[in-house]
């Protein structure tokens, strides 16, 4: 019986991959009456500027990002979602704690697919300033889903050096 | 009966303990810590019924943490609730001594299915 490499498993991880573990996070915790919608086809200028990033790494016989990032307003009403607050008395931290856990739930999942020895990294979180980050040629799979009106990157991109 | 509910993310704890309740068990006395070095500590100085972990944490991480638990003798029912829920972190949380691994995202069955046996 043969044993999977890393790369049998990378290439298990598609966009239905990333959009079914999006949807059953977003279903349990999130919104179980909205659920995600799509991959949806959109362009750069569709996402309002400032949103949120969330990453963690995986790191060890693989390296590679997992991300998620919303919308300023998105972001809010997520956490407001986690936290059963309503969005306008969501505080930074909050978002943050949120946002980051989604991705951490995301990518730990993630992190299970691969053969290999892998280390989860903590969620870092960003205000994005400008305009969503161009995913880039390391890309392994991505896709843009719907909440309602709110708009959700999700991404996974292989870092070949590791994260710094 | 008690249950120390153990993460990083504020808001995981919070959903920890909405779904216990969803799950049925509402008589329980929670306490919380945001790492496994404070879980050290807590479970020390609150003696609780069961330990809800995460794996992934600053500090001490959950199986560092249940490592040091039983290093120390104690034998508290320990069981992780982790987004990394691999064959391979079951078996190395078996081999720690832990009770089971529940994998994020889960839900109120899963809870009530996994933690009955252990508070009733």
């Amino acid at each position: 019986m043969s044993v999977a490499t890393v790369d049998d498993t990378l290439d298990s991880i598609d966009v239905d991959v990333l959009v079914e573990l999006s949807g059953a996070v977003w279903a349990s915790f999130i919104d179980a009456e909205t659920l995600l919608d799509g991959p949806v086809d959109v362009d750069s200028s569709s996402w309002t500027p400032g949103g949120t990033s969330a990453e963690v790494s995986i790191s060890g016989d693989w390296s590679g990002l997992l991300s998620v990032v919303l919308t300023a307003a998105g972001a809010r009403h997520v956490a407001g979602r986690m936290f059963q607050l309503p969005a306008g008395e969501v505080c930074d931290d909050d978002l943050s704690d949120a946002v980051g856990e989604v991705a951490n739930m995301i990518g730990g999942n993630v992190k299970a697919m691969l053969a290999g020895e892998h280390r989860l990294g903590l969620p870092v979180v960003r205000a994005l300033t400008g305009p969503v980050p161009d995913p880039g040629s390391e890309t392994v799979a991505a896709t843009t889903l719907l909440w309602g009106e709110h708009l959700v990157l999700v991404r996974l991109a292989h870092t070949p050096g590791g994260v710094s | 009966m008690k249950v120390l509910v153990v993460d990083d993310s504020r808001v995981m704890r919070q959903i920890v303990i909405r779904t216990l309740r969803q799950a049925g068990f509402d008589d329980l006395d929670v306490v919380e810590a945001a790492n496994g070095a404070e879980g050290l500590d807590t479970v020390s100085s609150e003696e609780p019924d069961l330990v809800l972990s995460d794996w992934n944490m600053p500090e001490l991480t959950g199986i560092e943490f249940l490592t040091a638990l039983r290093a120390r003798g104690d034998d508290t029912p320990f069981g992780f609730v982790t987004s990394e829920g691999s064959p391979e972190m079951r078996e190395r949380a078996d081999a720690a001594g832990a009770e089971f691994l529940i994998a994020k995202p889960f839900d109120a069955d899963t809870f009530e299915e996994m933690l009955s046996p252990l508070l009733g």
